[in-house]
């Protein structure tokens, strides 16, 4: 708690010194001029000034303090002309301008340069990737591009199989990354046991990756944050988007409404019938919806409303077998601009994610995992001037978990918690000096459950500037989690279950300490190195008690009758080389990583422990109409927990060969490699653009181990491969309108 | 320079290679299961084997062991050699009494004691001792009971077994059903076995089609179980280790020791 005060004064220091800062200001939005969707990260500038600033998340931008005397305001962003525009100001005038960009394609190095170089200068970005729907869309893929997959194919973030969307960031477990959609939580983003994520990327606009050191304005969660922005829609024209792929059909739609705009998207996918068809049975299937809607009430003032609902569904008569799980999101959001220099947006939302198992009607089973989110949140930040923003806010969740297990009738498990979380935060990014950027933070959490406590999560990022385009970064704060999946040692789940800690066990922690190295190779690529340590403490791991299918557990079960804290640490050294624009672009990078745990006073390697990981992503433009992705993926064997011998065991007059496992995770399972590729035409046709894909998935067909079975019925016993997937070819045509 | 580090690191840096290969050393496995009201007809002393030799029962069987139950010193069959049993043949295993089994050969011990549960009587309305009883294929594990089993008021037990045990497993006997529920709750037809177990932690079972493959005369055993049986399952549901070993039960080896008390119920299976 020493580091409490010191961060605090720190934070509050810049707000005395600058309390004299004053001159006029020049405000407002910036705009893509065909849609009217906002502009996240374009850079604004005084030509001839020393300093800038970039749109927020909201697209909204200030400069302050301003002089009075005539400027030349320009706007830059990749992928728009930029824009020059003259503004006069008064003394202490403070002007609102929104400023349209028009679309244009990426011509040259210099608008690259310029669009870039303020962003890069001004602000901390250690460990942060954002990706454009874009780059997600020109990644080789199986049958639909996929936010997740593509994330997998960072530094620092491990699939821990092909069947899995979790995101693995730097040895932390699936349950530690805040997943947000437009700022609500959302809590098993996946479909089909992992296969594919929850988000439509035609409904997508940006994707923001935090994997580490992350400030206080995010909590909650030990590992990462992925913030997922959807569009808001387009205000001028009514347009859509329509695509078609081996596994799933999309359609989305953008309508201009009064001073705003409706966005509707939906996909759902068939394999289910196509196996009908096939005389084959497995009727599974999942669909999503996602919506938004928007108006301008005022200049300052805009209000939305956006929701999300997906369903899993494995209805099988047959057998009398049921499977449901889902997610399902609602928000409302006031975005207002108090003053030019004081913008806050504030929240109000539901999250609600549900898994159902029906086995056997009224006499069987009948499990079922519930969470509600209810959230009300407000951010607002404070420009005292283009060297130092303060930002504060809080959140405010009410939630509930309910798990329970019901056979025949009778409760065998209940779970039920309704724990309250509250946060506070204040952060302050401040430029020092031409050369220096520091970012100090501090969040207040508080979680009902675990007694009247109070966690505090000082935070501190701090920027150097070697010289034009090199800086060095270092990061480091500690990171709070008071709810979390069922991590089950021995067997995975492919669904998650939440719970909340109570007062017989402890909140989780972690220490994340980074260090990095950002330098532009070219104007397009930047190389970033980083060295990180981790730590982890208090990770809930689930010991399955019961010694048969039906026995009670009761109703007032506590989270340390199932749950026991784990420790483990990570750490290691990330390389990336990232083009973000041109004929070619894509990225190499590179992981060296080790992640260990401790579970009953023994220490192992975490099952997703990758020593070396090499993922290269890139994308080629063959003239104007064609396109070639390419994907690989080399990876050092995940350890795993080798059979040693066997014994028998006699029960009942029947005897089995038991078999006898030797120290968790000693051994290695063979290097992982996979080679995807795709195609992709582009043309014209009946006046709109179309875009034909092939993708071959696992090109060379590599047998990737999964896991190793041992046949019995063999002497000695035969131990054989279940692998991942095979070549997989995939086909897809979409269409904008 | 960038891709000379990272070569490097490669190069340098292991963590990805297996240990040396490891040499299991065999260690004493012992079953048995001490029934109440009967005598110690069998305990099986036999040895654990690596998992890449072959496995073979008579050479597993550890001959002329020193087998003790309560210090008494168990004989061994001549003619099923590494099977022991109690020497006093008027001996009976005994409701509420502890026995402690200690095995010893060349230099390894093995210990494990265990405490016989109160005798179990259930009810079995509707169906009677000799009775002949329809099989109707269902299509779940919770598909209609053919009759249920209730042992109401007995809590000395945490877990009870349920054996379907048919007299003839022979294949003209064997109930042909390869549908993909039977598939998928029975397993495919080659790997259903008798007898048939399940396990239940409640006062009654409700019998129906999934604890039968063959027509002709079964014996129904409930039997509760002690808590060396319930310990040595506990953590693996459906029998399914990943990864995970059954809790030692036996201390310096392997193997299942426990006792029991049951009842049973006999009928006949028609299609």
């Amino acid at each position: 708690m020493k580091i409490f005060p010191l961060t605090f004064l720190v934070t509050l220091l810049p707000f005395f010194f600058s309390l004299q800062a004053s001159g006029g200001t020049i405000s407002g939005f910036v705009t893509d001029s065909t849609s009217g969707e906002n502009l996240i990260g374009a850079n604004v500038f005084l030509e001839g000034q020393l300093t800038g600033n970039s749109s927020n998340e909201h697209g909204y931008y200030v400069l302050h303090p301003v002089s009075a005397g005539n400027y030349v305001l320009k706007v830059s962003y990749i992928g728009y002309g930029t824009a020059s525009i003259t503004v006069t100001l008064g003394p202490e005038e403070k002007k609102f301008l929104n400023i349209s960009l028009i679309p244009e394609a990426v011509s040259g190095d210099e608008v690259i340069v310029s669009a870039e170089a303020l962003t890069n200068a001004r602000e901390i970005s250690l460990s942060q990737v954002d990706l454009s729907v874009q780059s997600i869309r020109d990644a080789p893929r199986l049958g639909e591009a996929d936010l997740f997959r593509t994330l997998q194919a960072l530094p620092g973030v491990i699939a821990e199989s092909d069947f899995s969307t979790g995101l693995v960031v730097r040895g932390g477990n699936t349950d530690q990354n805040l997943i947000m959609l437009d700022g609500i939580t959302v809590y098993n983003p996946s479909h089909m046991g992992g296969l594919f994520s929850n988000f439509l990327l035609d409904a997508t606009r940006d994707a923001q990756f935090l994997k580490g050191g992350f400030p206080a304005e995010y909590g909650g969660r030990m590992s990462s944050v992925l913030n997922v922005i959807s569009k808001s829609g387009n205000a001028r024209k009514f347009t859509g988007s329509a695509g078609v792929s081996v596994l799933s059909s999309r359609l989305s739609l953008e309508v201009p409404v009064g001073r705003g705009s409706l966005l509707l998207a939906g996909r759902r996918t068939y394999f289910d019938q196509i196996l009908t068809l096939m005389n084959k049975e497995f009727p599974y299937y999942f669909y999503d919806f996602q919506g938004s809607f928007y108006q301008d009430i005022s200049p300052y003032d805009r209000l939305s409303v956006s929701g999300y609902f997906g369903n899993d569904v494995l209805d099988w008569n047959q057998l009398n077998f049921n499977l449901k799980w889902g997610n399902r999101t609602v928000s409302a959001n006031w975005r207002h601009v108090f003053s030019p220099q004081l913008f806050s947006n504030f929240m109000i939302a539901a999250s609600n994610f549900t898994t159902t198992v029906l086995l056997g009607g009224d006499q069987g089973v009948n499990s079922s995992n519930d969470v509600f989110d209810y959230t009300v949140k407000g951010d607002l930040s404070y420009l005292f001037s283009q060297r130092n923003i303060l930002k504060f806010g809080f959140e405010y969740k009410k939630l509930k978990f309910n798990y329970q297990d019901i056979y025949d009738d009778r409760t065998l498990f209940r779970l039920l918690q309704k724990p309250v979380e509250t946060s506070i935060y204040l952060q302050d990014d401040w430029q020092i000096h031409q050369r220096w950027i520091i970012k100090p933070g501090l969040r207040l959490s508080y979680f009902t459950l675990n007694g009247n406590k109070i966690y505090a999560e000082p935070r501190l990022s701090v920027k150097y500037k070697l010289r034009s385009g090199e800086y060095l970064t270092y990061a480091t704060g500690i990171y709070r989690q008071f709810i979390f999946t069922v991590q089950d040692e021995y067997n995975p789940t492919f669904i998650n279950s939440w719970f909340a800690i109570d007062q017989t066990v402890p909140a989780g922690q972690s220490l994340h300490n980074i260090i990095g190295y950002e330098r532009e190779l070219w104007t397009t690529t930047v190389l970033q190195i980083e060295f990180y340590y981790k730590t982890l403490d208090n990770m809930l791991t689930y010991r399955e008690k019961r010694s048969s299918v039906d026995e009670e557990l009761g109703t007032a079960v506590k989270a340390a009758d199932f749950f026991v804290p784990t420790d483990g640490y990570s750490y290691g050294t990330e390389i990336f080389v990232h083009k973000k624009y041109g004929k070619i672009a894509g990225w190499f990078g590179y992981t060296l990583n080790w992640v260990k745990k401790s579970l009953d006073n023994y220490t192992y390697f975490a099952s997703f422990d990758r020593r070396h990981n090499i993922n290269l992503l890139f994308s080629y433009e063959i003239g104007r109409n064609w396109r070639f992705s390419l994907q690989f993926n080399y990876g050092s064997g995940f350890p795993y927990t080798r059979v040693e011998a066997s014994y028998e065991e006699r029960d009942g007059g029947l005897v089995k060969r038991r078999l006898i496992y030797g120290q968790r995770n000693l051994f290695r399972f063979p290097s992982y490699h996979r080679l995807d590729i795709g195609f992709s035409k582009y043309f014209k046709w009946l006046g709109m653009k179309w875009q034909f894909d092939t993708q071959v998935v696992n090109l060379y067909n590599r047998e990737n181990v999964f896991l190793y079975e041992w046949d019995f019925d063999k002497n000695p016993a035969e131990r054989t491969i279940i692998s991942m997937l095979p070549v997989i070819p995939s086909l897809g045509i979409s269409t904008t309108f | 320079m960038v891709f000379s580090v990272i070569l490097l690191l490669m190069l340098l840096v292991p963590g990805c290679e297996n240990p040396a290969e490891y040499t299991h050393v065999p260690k004493l496995t012992v079953n048995s299961e001490l029934k109440e009201g009967y005598p110690i007809d069998s305990v099986f002393v036999t040895q654990s084997v690596d998992i890449t030799r072959p496995y073979n029962t008579e050479e597993q069987r550890v001959q002329q062991a020193d087998v003790r139950i309560n210090g008494v010193k168990l004989a061994e069959y001549d003619t099923c050699r590494g099977v022991y049993y109690y020497p006093d043949p008027d001996f009976r295993v005994q409701s509420g009494e502890t026995y402690f089994l200690e095995v010893n050969y060349q230099s390894q011990t093995v210990y494990s004691q265990t405490t016989v549960p109160q005798p179990l009587q259930f009810n079995a309305p509707g169906v009677s001792d000799g009775d002949t009883v329809q099989y109707i294929a269902g299509t779940s594990w919770f598909s209609d009971e053919f009759f249920t089993l209730v042992w109401p008021g007995y809590n000395n037990s945490r877990i009870y077994r349920i054996i379907s045990r048919a007299d003839s497993a022979k294949p003209k006997y064997f109930i042909q059903d390869d549908r993909p529920e039977a598939n998928v709750f029975k397993g495919e037809e080659k790997d259903r076995l008798n007898p048939g177990i399940w396990w239940v932690a409640d006062t009654y079972a409700r019998i129906n089609w999934m604890y039968f493959n063959w027509t002709g005369w079964h014996d129904i055993i409930v039997s509760a179980m002690d808590s060396n049986y319930y310990d040595y399952r506990q953590g693996i549901l459906f029998g399914e280790q990943g990864g995970q070993n059954f809790s030692p039960v036996v201390k310096g080896g392997y193997g299942l020791f426990c006792s029991s008390a049951s009842d049973t119920l006999r009928i006949f299976i028609v299609e």
